[in-house]
């Protein structure tokens, strides 16, 4: 017990130093925005990657799709090409920090296929006061309001339902898309920073205390072979 | 200095693995269990050290210790290292499981090396002793990894270079704790480094 107690006074106050607990692996994390996906790398929540390279691929063959760098806050953005989109396979992003640090993430084809539509079928404004019920790509659940309105795009007192009359299917698309986009930031920031989510002091007892169950078992065996 | 999964080739993986084994395998033969204690507790020590940042420098920097670990127990580093850099990868994802024989053997053996170059400086002058030892495990470390690093698309010169740069404030501090590390132990309990040390 004498021999343990320099020992232990010397962990306690190492583990003391331990305030500014960072995890050093990288972490990454992607979701989609508008009509693009943005990647988010970063060290800790201070220490971003800078100029950190990114290679895309696709998930279901591992060929790659594209490639780039970074930004100075550990941000880069991109557009998935159609094809990507339309073959419906999940993305791989990995981040190579230097170093030998290396990272990947998945955005997986639901959380795609919202980038889908607005691509393919690009909003054009125009043509919207004249056939409302030509429209060649009626996917979308609003496109029988859209319908419903288009009598009524004629100036009048617009009711409380119509505060934008002949608003067209992609638009409002574009609208809600924005707005969403707005709403759901905090919380795409919240679960990026759970990612990162450092050694916590229940990491740390548990190995300190594997080391000792460790130091048991083999004095144990020795007792036993004695 | 961990390095991560997926980034080294599977040769690389299995040369370093093997290595590691070869290590942990004379390690545990040459084990004195009588330093079992000292073995579990620098263990201990590693795998929290990885956990002290030093905020100097640009680099990503966090105490290694492998020095110390090496001047204390010679080829005890080996197992004592494969066990907190397990847990490390385990409960921290520092590094990782394939990777797990590189990361221990390029922390390790510049350690082991190390401790039989700097061990007959220990006794008359053991600040430097201790200082050589804690430095060159680290520097010796940052080599190995960048060899390693070498085999994947990094390049051996370029990523050298930024692992020594980003390295030399903790080369320096790593040299000088285990200086007073050494010293002191030395002073207090002269025991630990002499009684069967150095098998």
């Amino acid at each position: 017990m004498k021999r343990f107690f320099p020992y232990a006074t010397a962990l306690v106050l190492l583990l003391c130093l331990c305030v500014e607990v960072r995890a050093h692996r990288v972490n990454v994390f992607a979701f989609v925005e508008g009509d693009h996906i943005r990647v988010e790398c970063a060290f800790s929540k201070s220490r971003k990657v800078k100029s950190g390279r990114i290679i895309v691929r696709d998930a279901a063959t591992g060929i790659q799709i594209l490639e780039g760098a970074t930004d100075t806050d550990g941000n880069f953005s991109f557009r998935p090409p159609q094809e990507v989109l339309r073959a419906g396979h999940d993305l791989s992003i990995s981040v190579e920090a230097g170093e030998g640090h290396r990272n990947a993430w998945t955005v997986s084809a639901s959380e795609l296929q919202a980038l889908g539509p607005s691509l393919a079928a690009p909003a054009a404004p125009d043509e919207r006061p004249t056939v409302p019920d030509e429209a060649p790509h009626d996917t979308t659940p609003a496109t029988p309001a859209r319908v419903g309105q288009a009598p009524n795009t004629l100036p009048g007192p617009a009711p409380d339902a119509q505060a934008y009359p002949g608003l067209n299917a992609q638009e409002l698309e574009a609208l809600l898309g924005k707005m969403l986009d707005a709403r759901l930031a905090p919380i795409n920031r919240t679960l990026a920073q759970l990612q990162e989510r450092g050694p916590e002091l229940r990491d740390i007892i548990g190995g300190i205390g594997w080391i000792l169950g460790l130091l048991g078992l083999a004095a144990y065996c020795r007792t036993r072979r004695a | 200095m961990h390095i991560s999964e997926g980034i080294l080739s599977p040769a690389v993986l299995g040369c370093g693995a093997a290595l590691a084994a070869a290590g942990i395998a004379i390690g545990l033969r040459k084990a004195d269990y009588s330093r079992l204690l000292t073995t579990a507790v620098l263990a201990a020590a590693f795998f929290t050290g990885s956990l002290v940042h030093v905020p100097l420098g640009p680099g990503n920097v966090h105490l290694i210790l492998n020095g110390l670990l090496g001047a204390f127990l010679g080829w005890g580093v080996f197992p004592a290292l494969f066990v907190a850099l397990l847990l490390q990868a385990l409960l921290f994802q520092f590094g990782g499981l394939t990777i797990l024989g590189v990361n221990v053997f390029n922390m390790a053996f510049p350690a082991l090396l190390c401790h039989y170059l700097f061990r007959p400086l220990f006794n008359s002058r053991p600040a430097l002793g201790g200082f050589c030892c804690g430095a060159f495990s680290v520097a010796g470390a940052a080599l190995l990894t960048a060899l390693a690093l070498a085999f994947s698309d990094e390049g051996f010169l370029g990523a050298a270079k930024i692992l020594f740069l980003a390295h030399i404030p903790i080369i320096l501090l790593e040299g000088l704790i285990t200086a007073l590390a050494l010293s002191f132990v030395l002073k207090v309990r002269p025991e630990l480094l002499q009684e069967k040390l150095f098998t």
